[in-house]
């Protein structure tokens, strides 16, 4: 019997925060390596894996978008429509929940299963064609070393299709692996608004942007009761961190036919329970870098943040006429959060220009988790 | 065997600047709070003579009777404050100083022991801020924080000693330390700093009113901005 030959542990990773943020949560089985995030990192920019090869994790998490792709719905790699936008990456580490609405999914690990795997939509449509996606990441010259380096122990977990002890480490399982841990270095806290807070730099927001602050933050307007803290979202879970139960609303977007309803393919967390009481609910999502994530909501249905804003100024969405009609102010599914309030024009650009200040454009210009360059080929353009 | 027991000292000083970090803002007098002896300590009569104590032990001694007079000297100033006339008020705070004097002393002892001792630095730098020597309280500060940069007690009272010495750009440098990686001190600060606008608008120093109301107004900025914004622990406790 061939034992394996025992590996060291890898060193420990070093994490580079910004100030305020708190050390991310990492599952016990799969800890954060260098060489996990270089592969996942390279995973994420791949078309390989996509079932049809034209298809990466990042054709709907662009960098330059803050990881969104700037359509109202994402389009999977056969062009089917997903029923909702794609969520920002952003500080995706400390979500309590993932994705917009399904309180389940809490490891990165797990999400990132639903994008490769689903069929309703399809998205990069792994699904059936494992083997056939994985003999094209081992015929490259590039992935069987890096795999190696990242998972020297080789062998996939028992949830993966190799069979136990298989020492080939290029497994569905430790691609997951590998994207969540790059995902988990999608931090970003360098906006001027940070400046502000945490280097006194006083100048880094316009005055407005300061007075829209004051808005913000303020009781009569109430959105740091749903966006708040280092993530302005919701819950957030990071290491030492009690669990925080995931939180959802209902913001009175759609109202349809008098009873609160939402459309069909976008019940919100309905969806999962089954319960009146959650229809149309779905995750506070971040507001970092939300200038660079238009459109928004989590269908996509508002174009602009002066929208949005007049959106929760008059305490929910009047669609006056179409399939989705209805006055979502009326809506007895609305979180009590969403009651409206009066702001005059300069205050809503004065908001505008606050949210505006959430932008991280090293974030979004950061070489580290850019697409890498592929050896003995040209960097690629970056995917579309 | 020098160097084990010192590691010792070390670990359990570093145990309890975690300890310390937890503890809420009122508990918080100086910085440090009594350690065990490191190992070792005297028998009980009947049993086997103690080895005589490494000078890490010594220095943890000194350092814990200081802890105490530093206790004393911090309860007379708390009856001097609350006391009903001046002459009681200016006799309790004249005993305070006495006993700040004393627990000087045994700091001292500690860090002669033991140079390595952060927290025997700090809470020497305390007491000395608490009679009023600020240079003297800066550089056993400064030192402390040569061995232990982490250590957040004793940046939030050098920048006390700071605020004695008007020096309002360093406190300011201080507390944005702070708030950045412990915001139970950097609020404590803020509470200090507003506290030191206050005593400076009644007797003023070497600042031009101008100065001070220009740092008063950063106190009250800094104040809505952390109002704002919730610690990490306070998203723990938020109601979501």
């Amino acid at each position: 019997m061939v034992v394996p030959a025992a590996h060291p542990p890898p060193p420990a990773y070093e994490w580079r925060l910004p100030p305020g943020f708190p050390v991310p949560r990492v599952p016990a089985d799969n800890p954060m390596t260098t060489a996990k995030v270089d592969l996942g990192r390279r995973l994420f920019y791949e078309r390989a894996l996509s079932g049809n090869g034209t298809y990466a994790c990042a054709s709907c998490h662009r960098q330059e978008l803050a990881f969104t792709d700037g359509r109202a719905r994402a389009a999977g790699s056969t062009g089917e429509l997903h029923p909702r936008s794609a969520p920002s990456l952003a500080n995706v580490a400390y979500g309590a929940t993932l994705t917009w609405a399904d309180p389940r999914l809490t490891r990165l690990e797990d999400q990132a299963r639903i994008p490769m795997f689903n069929e309703h939509p399809v998205e990069l449509g792994l699904f059936g064609r494992e083997d056939e996606v994985l003999g094209r990441l081992r015929s490259d010259p590039d992935y069987p070393g890096m795999f190696a380096a990242a998972f020297p122990g080789g062998v996939a977990s028992s949830d993966d299709a190799a069979p136990p002890g298989d020492p080939d480490p290029v497994s569905v399982a430790n691609v997951v692996r590998a994207i969540a841990c790059f995902e988990r270095t999608l931090i970003s806290g360098d906006s001027p608004y940070d400046h502000l807070l945490y280097k006194d730099d006083a100048g880094a927001l316009s005055e407005s942007a300061k007075r829209g602050m004051r808005l913000f933050f303020s009781e009569r307007l109430h959105c740091s009761r749903c966006h708040v803290g280092f993530t302005f979202s919701g819950p957030v879970a990071f290491e030492g961190a009690r669990p925080i139960a995931p939180t959802f609303h209902n913001t009175g977007l759609y109202n349809l036919g008098g009873d609160g309803s939402y459309p069909e393919d976008n019940p919100g967390l309905y969806g999962i329970t089954g319960r009146a009481e959650d229809m149309g609910r779905f995750r506070a999502p971040t507001l970092r870098n939300i200038a660079l994530t238009a459109p928004y909501m989590h269908d996509g249905s508002i174009a602009t943040l002066a929208e949005v804003i007049e959106h929760y100024a008059r305490g929910g969405r009047l669609v006056s006429s179409g399939p989705y009609a209805g006055d979502g102010r009326d809506s007895q599914r609305k979180s009590d959060l969403v009651r409206g309030f009066d702001l005059d024009d300069r205050g809503k650009a004065d908001l505008v220009e606050f949210l505006k200040s959430l932008t991280d454009r090293s974030f979004v210009s950061d070489p580290r988790i850019a697409a890498p360059a592929r050896s003995g080929a040209p960097a690629p353009r970056g995917p579309r | 065997m020098k160097k084990v027991a010192h590691s010792k000292v070390v670990r359990i000083a570093l145990l309890i600047g975690v300890v310390f970090a937890l503890l809420p803002g009122d508990l918080r007098a100086s910085g440090g709070s009594p350690m065990p002896r490191p190992s070792g300590g005297s028998s009980s009569s009947g049993m086997p003579a103690a080895p005589p104590k490494t000078p890490e032990e010594q220095a943890v001694d000194y350092y814990n009777a200081g802890l105490k007079l530093r206790d004393k000297a911090l309860a007379l100033q708390k009856e001097a404050a609350q006391a009903s006339n001046e002459k009681d008020r200016a006799k309790l705070e004249k005993k305070a100083q006495q006993e700040f004097d004393k627990a000087i002393a045994q700091f001292r002892k500690a860090t002669e022991k033991n140079a390595m001792f952060h927290e025997a630095h700090s809470d020497l730098g305390f007491a000395l801020r608490k009679t009023g020597d600020y240079p003297a309280a800066l550089q056993a500060y400064d030192r402390a924080l040569s061995l232990a940069p982490a250590y957040t007690p004793a940046v939030e009272y050098r920048a006390e000693a700071y605020l004695g010495l008007d020096r309002v750009e360093d406190a300011k440098q201080a507390y944005m330390v702070l708030f950045a990686g412990d915001r139970g001190r950097a609020d404590e600060l803020l509470r200090a700093m507003k506290g030191w606008v206050e005593e400076r608008r009644a007797a003023p120093g070497s600042l031009t009113p101008d100065a001070l109301q220009e740092f008063s107004s950063w106190v009250t900025q800094r104040e809505e901005l952390a109002g704002q914004t919730p610690s990490v622990s306070e998203l723990q406790q938020r109601q979501w």
